[in-house]
């Protein structure tokens, strides 16, 4: 298969300063298109920092972000998302006043974007597009099991429903590179289950996507490539064989090397 | 509405004709302010300024430069969008209390400038025509009464197509979470001039439409106290449903007339009346009813 971008998304001695506490210092990184690039590393390593500055949430940065073969620094968020990147958050954000298909309705605004003409004098054209945003909505929210619950207000979802209408909302926005922050904090193992399956579909539907995740069983089994942070600098990368094997992350994760097994 | 548009058939020649009429100015503005303040989560204290700029634009336009009053109205329009898009800008970035600091540090201004002698002092500007379209001249109650009515339906109904729309649902989350919607591709700076120049444009509507039935405008009748009274009809009707204003706005109008032989009681049985409201009905009148019908 033809690819011009075998990297969709390059990020070029990434830094970033707190007033004075350095959260990512010097991080370069290679994401491949079509792959399931995950970000692994003790609380405070700066993962979703890494995730703010790629989606245009904090612009306060130095290096840069080549996304396809753009450089993505001066973008606000809308238009970062607009050229096809979008995400979930760690701690749930969803609009609370609206229901759950409005919310993925609302992920649908990147390549529907309103304009007050049309809503006003075009009649016709604006309800087909409504009709347009309603069904990809619906079809996003059957994609990842939660057809039954549109009419539901957001805050009487259980955690795990709430997690995946996040991900039904960053999907409304037809996406090619998905950031997911924690997406399995807090699910029980069917809901895992669930969303590993999602994950999987996102990818055979080309959609690259980087993982920030604590799992490290989950994050062992589904990830092409791993890369490691702690105090804000890569201290490896690679394929989860090599993470698992790597000296420097098995000392960050001290105690921790039963995880590292691969389950299968 | 069809009550609202046969009244002045069953009562003619009847002063509610005139309650009713400014009721449906006041009406106007709030529908608009409901976007605002409603669906897109930002608070203005400033447009009392806004219903100003319209009012004074067309009273210049038609008195001082002999503009037919529909051009009068147009041009009041074109000048309180601009205003409202200069203003906008940079207050608009404000959130909370400083938007609301803001926009009326903006809404003083006005009225400073509207009370100097140039624009003509506390007695304001007197002569203003009747508003008349071609040949047609609305100078009775009644014509008037369908003509505000007539905007304030159009008005209300534009408002509820957009807010049924994707651009409703931005404006909703713009006011919930600005960052998220940020990264759901929703231009938030945007997303907010847009809805403030739009409601600004139907309170310059209000304004001129005002202006050209009293034939009088002065200062008194623009001050703060406008834009908390449309904060109180926005609140008591509901906000967030449009028509929830309109109702507001017919019981902060008609209210004071039934009072009318206890005028000191007034201000405090509004208050008492908007404060029972937002303990017992945070959704207003209409979110309270709605409430009550679900629940049959």
């Amino acid at each position: 298969m033809a690819n011009t971008h075998p990297h969709i998304l390059k990020g070029q001695s990434i830094s970033k300063n707190f007033g004075g506490l350095q959260a990512l210092l010097n991080v370069d990184f290679e994401v491949e298109d079509g792959m399931i690039f995950a970000i692994i590393g003790p609380n405070g390593a700066g993962k979703t920092t890494l995730f703010n500055l790629i989606s245009g949430f904090d612009r306060d940065y130095s290096g840069e972000f080549i996304f396809e073969d753009l450089s993505l620094s001066q973008f606000p968020p809308h238009d970062i998302t607009l050229r096809g990147i979008a995400r979930t958050f760690q701690n749930v954000r969803l609009f609370k006043n609206l229901s759950a298909l409005e919310n993925v309705e609302v992920g649908c605004h990147g390549w529907a974007a309103p304009i007050y003409t049309r809503a006003i004098f075009g009649l016709k054209s604006s309800r087909r597009e409504e009709h347009t945003i309603k069904a990809h909505a619906l079809e996003v929210l059957d994609f990842v099991g939660l057809a039954d619950k549109k009419e539901t207000d957001v805050e009487s979802l259980s955690l795990g429903e709430q997690k995946l209408l996040e991900i039904a909302r960053a999907l409304a926005a037809k996406p090619k590179l998905l950031l997911l922050d924690e997406p399995g904090a807090g699910l029980n193992d069917r809901e895992m289950n669930n969303l590993e399956e999602i994950i999987f579909k996102n990818k055979k539907n080309g959609i690259t996507q980087i993982i920030v995740e604590h799992n490290m069983k989950f994050i062992m089994s589904i990830s092409d490539e791993i890369m490691v942070l702690n105090f804000g600098t890569k201290i490896a990368d690679g394929s989860p064989e090599i993470i698992a094997n790597n000296e420097s992350v098995i000392e960050v994760y001290l105690g921790k090397e039963q995880d590292f097994v691969r389950t299968e | 509405m069809a009550a609202i548009f046969l009244f002045p058939l069953v009562f003619p020649e009847s002063y509610w004709i005139t309650v009713f009429i400014y009721v449906g100015i006041y009406g106007l503005i709030v529908v608009g302010y409901d976007l605002l303040l409603g669906y897109c989560g930002q608070i203005s204290l400033g447009h009392n300024a806004l219903f100003a700029i319209g009012a004074y634009a067309t009273a210049i336009a038609t008195t001082w430069f002999g503009w037919s009053p529909i051009f009068g109205i147009i041009g009041g329009i074109c000048i309180t969008c601009l205003i409202a898009f200069v203003v906008g800008i940079p207050t608009l970035k404000l959130r909370g209390y400083y938007l609301a600091i803001a926009t009326m540090g903006f809404a003083f201004i006005v009225e400073a400038l509207i009370r100097t002698q140039y624009l003509g002092g506390s007695s304001g500007i007197s002569g203003i025509p009747h508003f008349s379209v071609l040949a047609y001249t609305f100078d009775s109650d009644r014509s008037y009464y369908y003509l505000v009515w007539s905007i304030v339906f159009l008005a209300a109904i534009v408002c509820l197509r957009i807010g049924e729309t994707a651009l409703g649902r931005s404006m909703k989350a713009v006011h919930t979470d600005e960052e998220a919607a940020g990264c759901m591709g929703i231009n938030v700076a945007k997303t907010k001039i847009q809805v403030f120049v739009f409601s600004a444009a139907l309170a310059a509507i209000a304004g001129s439409l005002y202006a050209h039935y009293g034939t009088v405008i002065s200062p008194n009748s623009f001050n703060i106290m406008l834009s908390v009274k449309l904060l109180l009809m926005l609140f008591l009707g509901g906000a967030g449903s449009i028509y929830g204003g309109l109702i507001g706005a017919l019981i902060l109008f008609a209210l004071p007339e039934f009072l009318e032989h206890m005028e000191r009681l007034e201000l405090v049985l509004e208050g008492l009346v908007f404060m029972l409201i937002l303990i017992f009905l945070p959704k207003g009148l209409v979110g309270g009813l709605n409430q009550m019908l679900n629940l049959k």
